[in-house]
């Protein structure tokens, strides 16, 4: 995403939409590591996580003529697609063995992809996690990057059920409340 | 439901932490209460820069020629059993025709080459370097008619070829295996190729000063598993690409 020569990534799935196989080649080499990262945080290595990434391109291939700047810039639009198929993959029960939660990587907000316009957003979403409690803020981490259940983050941070669904909901509110309405 | 109620059951629906059975309900309401779907949008809004989050883990590299596979751009791999029914035998196969490979795929060579096109730097750093020196030789390596399953640039003046494979996948059992022919003299391996590799090499000794590199060619045999035992091609040629020259001198 540096470099004033490449496509941007709105150009290649527009081309992708049309049918271009090599535009839907680079968007591939430029965002399945990204991707296929999004997916590992929620499905263990191997088989399914393999299968959900390429779920996830055919889906794009087909998917593509629906991309809407207005839902998403095109990274946050990809991950938003692998992410939700993982997610699916995981309620289904088809991924293998139990997976554990762990602790919420501080640096790893530094990797949240500012795809201009948008990167004032980014700074403020930022920000505003900064400034929520840090149990609840780890909660909703932990939910959103880590497909974490309630039950797995009541057995992460050792509380009852019922402290975590409140821990979400407060710190839900307090990111609404910061971040605004829109 | 007051109105926080919705919008914390709209944002656990986003985050995922619904339990099935709130989940299953929070769907039907949304299908016909347009202040639920609105709350479900604003949290995907709101959330969804947090999903980029994750660090890149290059997938593997069998991935990209399945998913081709699977939406129709490129047939499956022929094994080598049936590739060896074409006559590349009846000669030494980088002397007969069946190399004459028309090469209409440079354009694309020449796209693939666009300087700083990768997304990672630390993942291309043989494709950088040679982007500086603004390569003037190209080889598109393919099967007849077919997409270049290789791409290659040649800096004339240090001999450094970079490669770059676009989803090769060996035959099963297989490896696939580079080879450099210069000015019509025997083929030079140049290692085995697969995937959506990339590295730079030099073609040194293989490529003398007196190659005239529009003589040149490349060429990528099926061969047993690890390579070709004796440094010599024994198996049959999947693809082949000429050297042309695209810019400079």
């Amino acid at each position: 995403m540096s470099g004033s020569v490449e496509a941007p990534l709105e150009a290649l799935i527009a081309a992708t939409a049309a049918g271009d196989r090599q535009a839907f080649g680079e968007l591939y080499r430029r965002t399945s590591a990204k991707l296929y990262g999004v997916i590992l945080r929620i499905l263990p290595e191997g088989g399914k996580a393999e299968d959900v990434l390429q779920d996830v391109y055919v889906r794009v291939w087909h998917a593509a003529q629906g991309y809407d700047l207005a839902r998403g810039r095109p990274v946050t639009w990809l991950a938003a697609i692998a992410r939700n198929r993982a997610l699916d993959v995981v309620r289904q029960g088809m991924s293998a063995g139990r997976r554990r939660i762990v602790d919420v990587d501080p640096e790893e907000l530094a990797g949240i992809v500012d795809e201009r316009p948008d990167a004032d957003e980014v700074a403020a979403l930022r920000q505003c996690l900064d400034g929520l409690n840090p149990e609840h803020r780890d909660c909703i981490l932990l939910a959103y990057i880590d497909g974490a259940s309630r039950d797995e983050l009541a057995e992460r941070f050792d509380r009852p059920v019922g402290t975590i669904k409140s821990w979400l909901s407060r710190g839900l509110l307090a990111l609404r409340g910061c971040l605004g309405r829109g | 439901m007051d109105e926080e109620q919705l919008i914390v059951v709209a944002g656990e629906y986003v985050l995922g932490t619904l339990d099935p059975a709130e989940r299953e309900a929070f769907v039907r309401r949304m299908a016909d209460d347009p202040a639920a779907a609105q709350a479900v949008t604003e949290w995907r809004m709101r959330l969804g820069p947090l999903g980029t989050a994750a660090r890149e883990v290059p997938p593997p590299a069998h991935l990209w020629p399945a998913i081709e596979e699977r939406i129709g751009l490129i047939e499956p791999v022929v094994p080598a059993e049936i590739l060896a029914v074409n006559d590349n035998r009846v000669s030494p196969w980088w002397r007969s025709g069946a190399v004459a490979a028309s090469l209409a795929a440079l354009v694309l060579a020449g796209v693939a080459f666009t300087p700083g096109r990768h997304a990672v730097p630390d993942a291309a750093p043989p494709i950088a370097a040679a982007s500086a020196e603004m390569p003037t030789y190209v080889s598109a390596v393919t099967r007849e008619g077919a997409e270049p399953a290789l791409l290659i640039t040649l800096d004339p003046e240090t001999g450094k070829a970079v490669v770059r494979a676009i989803g090769l996948t060996p035959p099963q059992k297989k490896s696939l295996e580079l080879w450099y022919i210069g000015g019509g003299r025997a083929p030079k391996s140049m290692g085995l190729v697969e995937g959506d590799m990339e590295k730079a090499m030099m073609l040194g000794d293989a490529m003398r000063n007196r190659d005239k590199l529009d003589d040149s060619m490349f060429a990528i045999s099926v061969e047993p598993e690890g390579g070709a035992p004796a440094g010599k091609p024994t198996g049959t040629i999947m693809y082949t690409g000429k050297v042309r020259q695209v810019s400079g001198t």
